[in-house]
């Protein structure tokens, strides 16, 4: 087992290098001069010459592109246009409003998401179930974008009963919306999910062997399915961080959230590449480190996973 | 003010006088003024800066004209100069080159030191400073300046014009005349920072400013909320205020829906409201005679660059004269605007009302007239003309929906225009290369009330030239214009200025064609009932001095509750 | 379900296909002269049906045009995933060796980006608007899904008779995966394909939505919803119609998906529950739609 955890974090090192090597080819494609946007619109040709070389953006490509690793290496990932500061700062800034929105967007997909699957899977083909399924498939299918706004018209403008948006220091007033719409998507598809792997479960062996034994329904499924089950979720949850992160940059634009998804779509249309990149780097870094986590985690909750 | 990226934008006014005049605009005086309270404004993106070497935009300088005093300031809401840190007007010499300043000695950085012309001298290089890397940098605005151009080589460590005569005289040489100095002196590139602050924030000046205003920076929290409160030594009048609270990241759209729910007062102070927001404000008994409208001192142009082709024909560039519908724009900013056929825009001295010397219809078209010049050009179905695209600056759905009508337009001729939006910056970056952009829809607003300001920064040769970083987007540049222009610019008979400047309009439309000129906008704004005494300002963004609150504040926070003691 | 969704992707590949013969005005002409003085945008019903935007354009004729946009966005950036990733993961599974390992640590790498930030940046950075490179970019983070899922399905069959039968008669590699693998493949591609695009169209709805995506004038459901935002307190109907567009047509092809893999291949479902993560965090996680999604989930 050591040597899985040794070689799944080799294998994060290797990605991420990956990552940065790819962003780094990318923000070498922005048309125009970075010193250039560094300096401000107005700048002077004498005033980009000097940041062109503060920047070392006239050393060969390659040293550029040491530099740029040794600096990501020690959490450096670029300076700002836009804001006049270090990348990562500014990030950091941002991220808690994220963090926040994240969490409770989970909040909503387990709380929606795993009733609704439990109660379908306990009675496949019912109303209920048949209701579920469309429900799920709507929510899934809906642009997040779309119901966010149709969510702040309802109840923003015509009840109207929550705000328009906005952070409000973080307010659950403020977070209910965007959470809710982050979460929809979530919910349907861990119902689905859940009542999948419920429904599998309760045809297999062991399930039949405590049926068997003569426990109540109740019994096996709050003793047997259910914990089974949620290992499912448990692991998927961390594989979907991925999907959390687009939904962020979604709701947060929809719902003038201050998180460090909305901050990287405004710095697109101020060509603040460098804090792009080092969002992308960051979400990146998000993401590897969960599954590295869950992975390993996973070895102790489940010993069936096997090392490869 | 520079370039603006689409209507919405498009902030400062001219023109208290004239609005009375009409009966336009409603000021929200209502009543006696009382002290205290906090005014709750938004704007949609974070401030840039607070340096007032950097900002080049109106949010930056909503804030920064509460913070900060320059020698000269707008009297009320006018567009007369009167001193403001200067003790007086300044004494300029006869030969208009040399102003010499006198400064008040009572005026206290919010650190309590006093100010001396020192400070101004400090401020001002750095401001002009290319390693400040500010806009200003090698600019028209100050490099008349003796010595600035010097300065901005290398070639000297100081500007040799700025002279600190005694602590409280400042004596300023130019090297030619120039009529709009003192409202150069006034942009708050002006405002005068202590050095000491510069040196304890580090590289971080931005967001740990210190002036000498009304109010002080209280409290900055990025992406979420700025404070200010009211200065306790400052030498002008006091205003009512005690504090504003600027939230960030509240779409104008957003901002106006609170308002109504009593969450905001002012929403995004320094911008016109957006089409949706005026269409329902104004059919709203409660609001449609509060909102505020003053003529924008703007200039909204398709710009031509004659060497680039097909553009080079002059006739080409003649045609596109008659194809632009300007009131179908007008249309699309929901009637707050005016078709303007010349380069100068209302109300600013010089600009000549219904000038339309090409004999234009209502709209601003002659379509037969602009086939027949395409025919003339040598283009027809068997030969015709390319697809051009029209570069356009994009920030609001607004500038999409102005460019389509243009494109539509130019259907009517047989001309395809491919649309071509892109972000703010990428979009002066393209359009301030030569031989980059052969066709862009660009607009121009105002810096100080003067016709000099229309001209000489985007239609001289000298702003064509790359290296000066103009806004001469056509990159026009006919050295007989150049002549008016520098005759006019140091021109001490107004009346005779004016014509000068007329002229000039007269060579740009009839004979040159390096613009379509479009349309001039009305700048709209509206504050919740609560709010009195809000004007709308001919040069400044947002003034905060004349207003008073009454009644409850906005629900609108946490994040102001949180921020009060 | 999948019936109804099947009704209704017919019945909008029609309409998209005759829009230019339909008896549609110009989705681009704007009826400046019909607007009020104000240049609000006229309501549903009156002169035109859905209602026309501020510049005076006729909303029904957009929402169709529309559909032409995202049915070609859907269709070509997913054929072009589907080829490269069937092409590579079939290859990487059959050969193994270094270039499965050079194939599953590139996935890897691609599964750690945030992908809608990383398809934003390179939009934005690349040229923006263009729909070849919107398609690009959706089908670039899409592949990879689809190779690990093929590649995981080419590794179960290699091991079963027909394969080993194909070997045993000597034919060669080429030989092998043309006839004895390909067509085993079939079902799953077409039923991941459907899937998919529902993931392509939902995906470009969201660039397009940020502003990064078709271009104006260009109809596109996104890019409706976006302009119309503003105005959705007054003019709800320009937010509604072409959010509720996009909502049937990734249903609709979401539904077909689901039954087709009931009909087609039942083995799908195992298939299907060892990649869902991966699929999860690559081709959803760029759409925030989650393809693939299958009864029997279960981590192996």
């Amino acid at each position: 087992m050591t040597a899985y955890i040794i070689r799944r974090l080799l294998w994060m090192v290797l990605v991420l290098f990956g990552v940065a090597a790819i962003t780094f080819v990318i923000a070498f494609l922005v048309p125009g001069d970075p010193a250039r946007l560094y300096a401000g619109t107005n700048a002077s040709p004498a005033a980009v010459k000097i940041i062109h070389h503060q920047l070392g953006l006239d050393r060969p490509l390659w040293t550029q592109f040491g530099d740029y690793m040794w600096r990501v290496l020690h959490l450096d990932f670029g300076f700002s246009y836009r804001y006049q500061t270090p990348v990562l700062p500014a990030i950091l800034q941002r991220f808690p409003a994220t963090a926040e929105l994240a969490l409770a967007g989970v909040f909503f997909e387990l709380i929606i998401g795993l009733p609704i699957g439990i109660l379908s899977a306990i009675r496949p083909g019912s109303f209920w179930d048949r209701a579920t399924m469309v429900f799920t498939f709507v929510a899934l299918a809906a642009p997040p974008f779309w119901l966010g706004l149709l969510f702040l018209f309802f109840f923003g403008v015509v009840l109207p009963v929550l705000p328009i948006g906005g952070y409000g220091g973080g307010a659950p007033q403020y977070l209910l919306l965007p959470a809710l719409t982050l979460g929809l998507g979530g919910a349907a598809y861990y119902a689905r999910l859940l009542r999948a792997s419920l429904l599998d479960i309760l045809k297999s062996d062991y399930v039949r062997t405590a049926w068997a034994k003569g426990l109540t329904e109740r019994q096996v499924i709050q003793k047997h399915a259910i914990p089974n089950a949620l290992t499912v979720i448990v692991s998927q949850l961390g594989m979907d961080l991925g999907y959390f992160l687009a939904g962020v940059v979604v709701i947060e634009t929809v719902f003038a959230w201050p998180g460090i998804g909305k901050q990287a779509v405004d710095a697109i249309f101020t060509l603040d590449i460098p804090l792009v990149m080092g969002t992308v780097l960051f979400g990146a870094l998000l993401i590897v480190t969960a599954n590295v986590v869950v992975d390993i985690s996973y070895t102790f909750l489940d010993p069936r996973v096997r090392y490869n | 003010m520079k370039r603006v990226n689409n209507a919405v934008m498009a902030v400062l006014g001219v023109g208290a006088i004239v609005l009375s005049a009409c009966g336009n605009s409603v000021s929200n005086t209502e009543g006696q003024p009382v002290s205290g309270g906090t005014l709750l404004v938004s704007f949609k993106d974070d401030l840039k800066t607070l340096d007032p070497a950097i900002g080049y935009d109106t949010d930056s300088w909503s804030i920064e004209r509460a913070i900060y005093n320059g020698l000269l300031d707008y009297k009320g809401f006018t567009t007369q100069l009167q001193p403001d840190i200067a003790a007086s007007m300044p004494v300029i010499a006869t030969d208009g080159k040399t102003y010499t300043f006198k400064l008040r000695k009572d005026v206290k950085f919010s650190n309590g030191r006093g100010v001396t012309a020192d400070d101004f001298k400090y401020s001002w290089e750095r401001m002009l400073d290319p390693k400040t890397a500010g806009p200003m940098t090698g600019g028209s605005f100050w490099g008349g300046i003796h010595g600035a151009q010097d300065f901005f080589n290398g070639a000297a460590t100081q500007i040799s014009g700025i002279k600190v005569v005694d602590p409280y005289t400042l004596e300023v040489d130019l090297d030619t005349p120039n009529q709009s100095f003192l409202n150069i002196v006034a942009m708050p590139f002006g405002f005068v920072i202590p050095k000491e602050a510069v040196a304890s924030a580090g590289t971080d000046y931005s967001h740990k400013p210190v002036g000498t205003g009304a109010f002080v920076l209280d409290k900055w929290t990025p992406g979420q909320l700025i404070v200010i409160k009211k200065n306790p030594t400052y030498f002008g009048t006091k205003p009512y205020l005690d504090e504003i609270d600027a939230q960030i990241g509240v779409t104008p759209e957003v901002g106006y829906l609170r308002m109504q729910n009593n969450q905001m007062d002012i929403p995004q102070p320094d911008l016109t409201i957006p089409s949706a927001q005026y269409i329902s404000l104004s059919a709203n008994p409660s609001y449609k005679n509060r909102i505020l409208k003053t003529p924008n001192v703007d200039i909204w142009y398709l710009a031509m660059n004659a060497n680039m082709k097909p553009f080079d024909n002059k006739l080409v560039r003649q045609a596109f004269e008659y194809v632009v519908n300007k009131a179908n724009q007008i249309k699309i900013l929901n009637g707050r605007g005016v078709v303007n056929n010349g380069i100068q825009a209302p109300p600013m001295p010089g600009y000549v009302p219904n000038y339309n010397p090409l004999g234009l219809d209502a709209n601003g078209q002659n379509i037969q007239k602009a086939k027949d010049l395409l025919t003339q050009a040598g283009y027809s179905a068997s030969h015709p003309f390319p697809a051009q695209d029209l570069v356009y600056a994009k920030a609001s759905a607004d500038s999409d929906r102005l460019a389509a009508s243009i494109q539509q337009d130019f259907q009517q001729v047989g001309v395809t225009l491919n649309l071509k939006g892109l972000a703010f910056n990428a979009f002066l970056d393209i359009t301030g290369k030569p031989n980059a952009t052969a066709l862009s829809y660009n607009g121009w607003i105002q810096d100080f009330p003067d016709p000099s300001d229309f001209i000489d920064p985007i239609l001289t040769c000298a702003a064509a030239n790359v290296t000066a970083n103009g806004g001469n987007v056509a990159f026009y540049c006919n050295t007989n214009a150049d002549k008016l222009a520098d005759q006019a610019r140091g021109d001490t008979n107004a009346a005779e200025r004016l014509k000068l400047y007329q002229q000039f309009q007269d060579i740009i439309v009839t004979q040159d064609f390096p613009w379509v000129p479009m349309y001039s906008t009305v700048e709209t704004n509206v504050a919740a009932p609560r709010v009195h005494g809000y004007q709308l300002h001919p040069v400044w963004p947002f003034v905060a001095t004349s207003i008073w609150v009454t009644g409850t504040a906005p629900s609108a926070a946490p994040v102001s509750a949180s921020a009060s003691p | 379900m999948a019936v109804g969704g099947a009704i209704f992707i017919v019945l909008l590949v029609v309409v998209a296909l005759l829009a230019p013969v339909l008896p549609i005005r110009d989705p681009n002409h704007g009826y400046y002269e019909l607007l009020p003085s104000n240049g609000a945008p006229l309501a549903p019903g009156g002169t035109f049906l859905l209602g026309s935007d501020p510049n005076g354009r006729d909303l029904l004729s957009r929402i169709i045009w529309g559909s032409r946009t995202a049915l070609f966005i859907g269709f070509v950036a997913n054929g072009l995933a589907l080829v490269v990733g069937v092409t590579v993961g079939a290859l990487a599974g059959y050969l193994r060796g270094w270039f499965e390992t050079i194939l599953m640590r590139l996935t890897d790498i691609m599964m750690a980006f945030p992908v809608l930030l990383f398809s934003i940046a390179i939009i934005s950075i690349i040229e923006r608007g263009s729909v070849l490179v919107i398609v690009a970019v959706i089908a670039l983070f899409y592949w990879t899904a689809v190779a690990r899922i093929v590649r995981g399905q080419v590794l179960s069959l290699k091991e079963r008779e027909f394969v080993e039968a194909g070997r045993a008669l000597g034919g060669g590699p080429q030989h092998n995966l043309l006839h004895h693998i390909l067509p085993h493949l079939v079902p799953i591609i077409i039923v991941y394909g459907t899937i998919g695009i529902a993931t392509s169209i939902s995906t470009e709805s969201i660039l397009s939505y940020i502003g990064i995506g078709v271009q104006a004038p260009t109809a596109d459901w996104g890019k409706m919803v976006a302009d119309g935002q503003d105005f959705m307190f007054l003019a709800p109907w320009l937010v509604i119609f072409p959010g509720l567009m996009i909502l049937l047509t990734v249903l609709a092809f979401n539904l077909i998906g689901d039954g087709l893999r009931d009909a087609l291949d039942p083995r799908a479902r195992a298939l299907f529950r060892g990649v869902i993560g991966g699929v999860a965090a690559g081709g959803a996680g760029l759409a925030g739609q989650r393809p693939g999604l299958d009864s029997g989930a279960e981590p192996t």
